[in-house]
């Protein structure tokens, strides 16, 4: 321990690595520089208790808790299944649950519409039976959001499960606990700083989606309109208002991000 | 040009003790590093060209088939242009930044307005077309709709264009004009979007241009009732003492061009 600190403080780093990284930093830092030097200060009050940001706050409160709570209830079992389970077809599974990661969210928008629509394989059947309409509703934030996080949630936690060390898990099976006690007693807790993290990552990726929820729900103020949907709105309209809304997103995400990485992601 | 700095710390650093080196290495590094960064900054600002021979034009992003075929037609004459489609109050902002177009082509009068009281320098804007606001339905028209009323109607899944987005003011206008408090499930920040959304008939009706339509194909247009009103004026400016960009705008309403905007749903003026 004593030996790598002294070791850090002796070298200095080489310059061409210095340099990448400044190039590096300065891509992340200067857009939100850009963002401060546009920031309407003095008006920054009146935009943030106007009806529209009010109620996209709202929206995005509610709609990207419901989906941090979904991505735990529905993506742990499957992290759980992913990591423990040996079935046909797992890798093309693990492949397609973190397919979100990588597609353009405004594709996934649209499958979902293909899917869940009034007009979709499943949203068709679920409308005649009961009427219920997914699309344009605050109900479709909610699952698109889920759709492009969830997978935040699976990959960490099934990463966690994976290197954890099975030991414990076969000293409680083999004393008689069911798979569902040691997992719930033994599992559960070794990885819940992994959890943590993967919920924090899952909750702030849905409070910044923007491009399934506007292909899958569309935008309507007070129904379906989270903060990056306002955003993108007033930037035809009100610039002074998306740039306020955009550092609102930029300052939440980043203090949660900060706070929480720092707390949990460098004791796993 | 990295590569030629990195020499010459060499050079410089080969006869020094450990700490002055990564002294003038790292000084070294926070000069290239706010050099990159004014490099960064100043990146911007490339987007137009001054040559006679190129005229960038800005233009709304409702005329981008029509224009995209006008413009083979002007370049056949000998100018280049180069196109860079957006909404007319986007591209009014990207102008503001400090974008310098020959031509500026916005689907909005105020929008144009801003631009030429602004002091940016253009010649007076020219009507070049006209677009009228239609109803578009899935085909088969499900919800059988009729007319502007149906957007006051809570049991349809209506679609409008947001406010700020020409297609939204012009709907917006329509509509109060005639009294219809709409009922829209969504306020869509683009034509496209909204299109595409008649199109799977997730929306029962939705309020578009005429000439989005006729681009459109999948979708069935329902014409406004007669003396409803819904008409966009398309005006073009030329920058001031410019001969292509003139040039270019007096092509726009020549015979030649108006068949081809004719062809496309717009009115002529």
């Amino acid at each position: 321990m004593t030996r790598s600190t002294r070791r850090t403080i002796q070298q200095r780093p080489p310059a061409a690595i210095v340099v990448a990284g400044c190039v590096a930093s300065a891509l992340f830092v200067v857009p939100l520089l850009g963002l401060l030097w546009r920031t309407p200060w003095s008006r920054l009050i009146d935009l943030y208790t106007s009806d529209i940001v009010l109620d996209a706050i709202r929206i995005s409160v509610i709609t990207s808790i419901a989906s941090a709570f979904l991505c735990v209830v529905l993506g742990v079992p499957l992290a759980w299944l992913l990591s423990r389970v040996e079935f046909r077809g797992r890798d093309i599974l693990r492949a397609l649950v973190t397919l979100p990661m990588v597609l353009p969210p405004v594709v996934g928008g649209a499958a979902l519409l293909f899917a869940f629509g009034r007009r979709g394989i499943v949203g068709e059947p679920l409308d005649a039976a009961t009427g219920f309409v997914l699309p344009f509703s605050i109900w479709a934030v909610i699952v698109a959001n889920t759709f492009v996080a969830m997978p935040f949630l699976v990959v960490t936690v099934e990463g966690a499960l994976r290197s954890l060390d099975g030991r414990h898990e076969a000293a409680a099976a083999t004393l008689g606990a069911s798979q569902l006690t040691v997992f719930r007693r033994i599992a559960l807790p070794m990885i819940s700083p992994s959890l943590r993290a993967g919920v924090v990552l899952a909750w702030a990726r849905s409070l910044g989606e923007f491009g399934a929820t506007i292909t899958f729900a569309g935008s309507l103020q007070g129904r379906t309109q989270s903060l990056p949907l306002a955003v993108f709105v007033a930037l035809e309209s009100d610039r002074d208002a998306a740039v306020a809304i955009s550092l609102l997103l930029v300052v939440v995400s980043f203090v949660v991000l900060v706070a929480f990485r720092d707390r949990w992601w460098t004791r796993v | 040009m990295l590569f030629g700095h990195r020499r010459v710390t060499h050079a410089k650093c080969a006869d020094h003790d450990k700490l002055s080196e990564s002294g003038v290495m790292r000084r070294l590094a926070s000069i290239l590093c706010i050099a990159t960064l004014s490099v960064l900054g100043c990146a911007g600002n490339g987007a137009s060209s001054d040559q006679d021979s190129q005229v960038s034009v800005f233009a709304a992003s409702s005329l981008t088939d029509v224009l995209n075929d006008l413009v083979l037609i002007f370049e056949a004459k000998g100018n280049d242009v180069v196109l860079n489609f957006a909404g007319s109050s986007a591209l009014r902002e990207q102008i503001f930044d400090g974008a310098d177009p020959d031509v500026f082509i916005s689907a909005n009068e105020a929008v144009m307005g801003e631009v030429i009281d602004a002091g940016e320098h253009f010649d007076d804007p020219v009507v070049i077309a006209e677009n009228t606001m239609t109803i578009a339905v899935p085909v088969g028209n499900p919800a059988a709709i009729r007319g502007l009323p149906d957007f006051a109607e809570p049991s349809h899944t209506l679609g409008l264009c947001a406010r700020g987005v020409p297609c939204g003011d012009l709907a917006a206008e329509v509509l109060a004009a005639n009294d219809v408090v709409a009922q829209p499930d969504t306020l869509e920040p683009n034509v496209r979007s909204l299109l595409s959304k008649v199109e799977i008939d997730e929306l029962d009706a939705a309020l578009v241009y005429r000439t989005d339509i006729r681009a459109s194909g999948d979708v069935e247009e329902i014409l406004l009732e007669p003396g409803v009103g819904g008409r966009a004026r398309y005006l073009a400016a030329s920058a001031s003492a410019n001969d292509a960009a003139s040039a270019f705008v007096e092509f726009l309403t020549s015979q030649e061009a108006r068949v081809v905007l004719d062809e496309a749903g717009f009115v002529s003026p």
